[in-house]
């Protein structure tokens, strides 16, 4: 019986102890770039529409500034994204700001959505039980499904992929709807460009 | 005869001091409301009854930020000095972490009348914007990666609701939410906002002791972050602290320097303890007849009761005097035959002077009024009834050794100092005093009331800095005949205050109609989404249909709005869901006149003048600013004590013309006129501006200062003792007003300065009674 015990917990530690240090190389892989550029293809299946919602553009994601999320298709706009304001600004030039940090609410959807593309882990296990699988060469994936029966309310389950950058991302809504986007063409920078550093910081 | 009143008065004295002694074994309540300090400042009784529910409202609230240099370190701190506040039952509710933001309770309340809620933003968009907004609209909702907000798509395509939900002032403007707390970021802090409810009353001094000693147990919880606090408990503590400690200062300092100078003028220990006897007796008399009418006592009477010391001792000072001038003749009764005129004349002119003070109309000076006229009867009576008993042995020191200086300095006086000097010196006195009185400035700012400590003032406007969480003694009072016609008068004041929102002048509007828009206003969003979204030619389908919405939700779209016709959200819907409870009070609903009254609450403006401007002329809606009120209030009180002043100068000199003759009555008027000329004059040369305080010390200036002149000129044939009498009196009372003006509260501190230069000049000015030969020949 004590032998069986021994076994099964020396079959169990190196598992768990490898994940923690999946996630923690993670989390240093993306520590170690300041500026990563991507483009995005978003799936979106939603019950009262006919068919997936397909949304393509590109990605500028500063570690330090935030986030540039650029559609070009169907229509062309920008969301900039910094730390507690969302700004949408329009192929006409018109901004809208909305300042989800004071909204009860929504103020944890801007936070959750940066963490998910810098994979945060520390960020997301406030929110998720995380399970990590894989490693930082050959790919990993991470699985996350809410701790707190009100985000699982809205929320089932999120899975991130990825390898050196992150590659995909996958969210089940409770009501069935679902949201896919995969990265592609991804590359790492030292700084923002001029035009991107002007969005960020005139948000 | 003596004895037999002295035995009965003993009696009284003893019933007197068990009374007090149970009251103070009790704990009589002390009172450290400002409001309790005022008569009602508003002319609407309404808003009156409302500014003391508030005031009881955010008294009980006390907001603290925990800060420290690193976000979490702060948000972890907040978390442990929440959670130890709310171990200790002196606090009700302590709230660091948001409740769960419950959604289905929201959409619970609006969703059913979604078609007819639009936020002031999206209903303008709707006005001025055409298709192509719409469109844009639609698909930002749809291709947004933050999702769809707080509304399915199904049921708000267009996210109108969502946007209705998103403006609903339900957070903190300023304050990001995270993890659940509230917290904003100023020069590399990060602060998390605590908010605690007191189980009582903040003004209650066991209540304020449990509290603070569980803030400061929290705070060491805390471990290095910084925390700032504000709210009534705070500054009602320290206002408590503060005059505990000026009652010790000036209760002990008059007692020390009444007894050195008791001692050192007679020489013995009897005339002292009989002196503290009348003394007690009257500080006893005094407080039992406060709490006997009010049922409590104000901090002020505690402190102003603490120099009354100085005046209760008069009384006894006074027949001691006589004592000494009989020497080795000293009887008992033939004593009190003697000093009982002056003492019943004092006594009158001190409580006449009182009684001004009465009539003001405020309940802190009436309050000090009956503390002083039972306190100053007490002594009175103590000293007639009791005293002759207790002191029948004439002086054992030889007088003639302390009477010899004073008598010779008042027969100097009246050798020299002749009725043309005596002129002179007054009037050379008022002429060089004039020009500081032209230059006097007057001041009635509310802060006269107060002084809280620079140090938690600081806190404070640190806090309103940082989060716009301020006092809500400035608000708007809306009335109407119905509670549709309420919610109109509100939705006008907030349009007219808008400007200043988006300027940045104004944080926030807090009002029942930003959770409730009114009928009219609902129904005409629902016209409004109708006739530019719905409507055929506006194209909802069409656009919908292209963005491959299924052809049943787009059905279901249309027909909500078509269902929803009419079916407006009541205020009485809003007020019975467990949403409204942060903010019930705004509403209050039927006023008892036949009508409906609001509040409308203003938050982080900059200026209140700004506000008042915004919403002159709108019908229904009073700008209720209570500081300015207050401040008014005082000018209006000082004016009206300046008249009364004068008034009662000229029915003193009526009475004394009425005694001594006319040019008898200057002589004994002169001097105090004069003093209060100087005293006025020495606060304009000092640039200290005249307060209604001030001129309440005056009143009493004018009351104390004609004893003296009365007490020298009928005493004047006793020569010395008389003059050491009025020293004497002068001196314990100077003494003890001069105590006060060092209070830390500004309108005691006021108060006492004014009866310190008064006095002062009237005592020095009274031996020119003495010069006046017609008086001297005239009177008696």
């Amino acid at each position: 019986m004590r032998a069986t015990l021994m076994l099964v917990l020396a079959l169990l530690a190196p598992a768990s102890v490898a994940a923690d240090a999946l996630l923690e190389a993670i989390g240093r892989n993306f520590e170690s770039h300041a500026v990563v550029r991507a483009q995005f293809e978003q799936h979106k299946s939603i019950a009262a529409l006919k068919r997936p919602l397909v949304t393509t553009g590109r990605l500028v994601f500063s570690r330090e500034q935030g986030v540039l999320w650029h559609i070009d298709r169907p229509y062309a706009a920008v969301y900039v994204m910094g730390g507690d304001s969302v700004v949408e600004i329009g192929a006409d030039g018109m901004r809208r700001k909305r300042s989800i940090a004071e909204m009860p609410g929504l103020s944890h959807v801007n936070r959750v959505f940066q963490a998910l593309l810098r994979a945060d882990t520390e960020i997301l296990a406030e929110y998720f039980t995380v399970t990590a699988r894989g490693d930082v060469g050959g790919g990993w994936e991470l699985d996350l499904v809410p701790r707190q029966a009100q985000l699982a309310q809205a929320l089932k389950r999120i899975r991130v992929e990825g390898g050196q950058f992150i590659e995909g991302i996958h969210v089940e809504e409770a009501n069935g709807d679902a949201m896919r986007i995969a990265f592609r063409g991804i590359g790492s920078a030292t700084s923002l460009g001029d035009d991107e550093r002007v969005l960020l910081e005139g948000r | 005869m003596i004895r037999l009143r002295a035995w009965i008065w003993a009696l009284a004295v003893m019933v007197l001091a068990s009374a007090a002694a149970h009251q103070y074994w009790q704990g009589a309540g002390v009172q450290t409301s400002i409001l309790a300090l005022l008569p009602p400042t508003e002319r609407d009784p309404l808003a009156e009854e409302v500014v003391q529910r508030l005031e009881t409202l955010a008294g009980a609230r006390s907001v603290f930020l925990v800060g420290h240099a690193s976000a979490e370190r702060a948000k972890s701190a907040a978390r442990r000095f929440a959670a130890e506040l709310g171990r200790h039952d002196v606090f009700r509710q302590v709230q660091a972490e948001l409740p769960p933001f419950d959604l289905p309770k929201l959409l619970e309340v609006y969703a059913p009348h979604r078609y007819n809620l639009l936020s002031a933003e999206d209903a303008r968009q709707l006005e001025q914007g055409g298709t192509a907004a719409l469109e844009r609209r639609l698909q930002g909702r749809l291709n947004s990666p933050l999702g769809h907000g707080l509304t399915s798509l199904a049921e708000d395509p267009y996210g109108h609701f969502d946007g209705f939900l998103s403006s609903l002032p339900l957070g903190v403007p300023g304050l990001a939410i995270e993890d659940d707390l509230l917290t904003v970021r100023e020069r590399g802090m990060a602060y998390v906002l605590v908010s605690a409810e007191l189980a009582g009353s903040a003004h209650d001094a066991r209540v304020q002791d449990l509290a603070i000693a569980a803030i400061s147990q929290a705070e060491r919880r805390a471990g290095d972050a910084v925390v700032l606090r504000t709210g009534t408990v705070h500054f009602a503590a320290a206002a408590r602290q503060a005059a505990k400690s000026d009652v010790d200062i000036i209760g002990l300092g008059s007692l020390a320097g009444v007894s050195v100078l008791l001692l050192l003028a007679f020489g013995s220990l009897r005339p002292l303890l009989l002196g503290l006897l009348s003394v007690g007796v009257g500080i006893c008399a005094g407080a039992l007849a406060v709490v006997a009418t009010y049922g409590e006592l104000h901090l002020l009477t505690l402190v102003f009761g603490a120099s009354l010391i100085g005046e209760a001792i008069d009384y006894s000072i006074q027949y001691f005097a006589a004592r000494l001038a009989m020497r080795h003749r000293w009887d008992a009764a033939a004593g009190l035959r003697m000093v009982l005129p002056a003492l019943t004349i004092a006594l009158a002119t001190s409580l006449l002077g009182y009684a001004a003070l009465m009539l003001t109309g405020f309940p802190a000076l009436a309050q000090i009024a009956v503390f002083a006229s039972a306190g100053l009867s007490g002594a009175c009576a103590t000293t007639v009834l009791l005293l002759p008993a207790l002191l029948r042995k004439p002086q054992s020191h030889d007088p003639v050794r302390v009477l010899r200086a004073p008598d010779a300095a008042m027969a100097w006086w009246q050798r020299r100092v002749g009725r043309s000097a005596a002129v002179l010196i007054m009037v050379g006195l008022v002429v060089t005093f004039l020009p500081g009185w032209l230059a006097l400035q007057a001041q009635d700012d509310v802060r006269l009331l107060v002084s809280p400590p620079p140090d938690l003032l600081q806190q404070e406007s640190d806090i309103r800095r940082l989060t716009g969480v301020g006092n809500s003694s400035q608000f708007f009072l809306v009335q109407a005949p119905t509670a549709q016609i309420l919610l109109e008068r509100e939705e006008a004041l907030r349009s007219r205050l808008a400007p200043l929102k988006e300027g940045g002048e104004l944080a926030r509007v807090l009002a029942v109609s930003e959770f409730v828009p009114s009928a009219g206003r609902q129904m005409a969003n629902h016209a409004l989404l109708g006739e530019r979204l719905i409507a055929a030619e506006a194209g909802a389908r069409r656009q919908l249909s292209e963005a491959g919405f299924r052809d049943e939700a787009i059905e279901a779209y249309l027909l909500g709005w078509r269902e929803a016709t009419g079916r407006v959200l009541s205020p009485q819907a809003w007020l019975a869901s467990p949403l409204s409870a942060p903010f019930r009070h705004l509403w209050i609903g039927e006023s008892g006149r036949g009508g409906f009254a609001s509040i409308v609450i203003p938050q982080g403006f900059r200026s209140v003048a700004a506000l008042s401007e915004a919403a002159a002329g709108l019908e229904g809606v009073a700008l209720v600013d209570k500081p300015a009120s207050v401040s008014r209030l005082l000018e209006r009180y000082r004016q009206l004590g300046s008249g009364a002043l004068l008034v009662a100068l000229a029915f003193i000199y009526g009475i004394l013309a009425w005694r001594y003759g006319w040019s008898g009555g200057l002589a004994l008027v002169a001097p105090t006129a004069a003093a209060l000329v100087c005293t006025v004059g020495m606060f304009g040369y000092a640039g200290i501006p005249l307060t209604f305080f001030a001129v309440m010390g005056l009143m009493l200036v004018l009351g104390v200062g004609m004893n003296y002149s009365v007490f020298l000129h009928e005493g004047a044939q006793r020569g010395g003792a008389a003059l050491i009498g009025v020293v004497l009196s002068a001196l314990t009372t100077l003494l003890s007003f001069g105590l006060l003006a060092l209070s830390s509260t500004p309108a005691l501190e006021r108060f006492g300065l004014t009866l310190l230069i008064g006095i002062g000049f009237a005592v020095l000015l009274a031996p020119t009674v003495l010069s006046w030969r017609a008086l001297q020949a005239g009177g008696r």
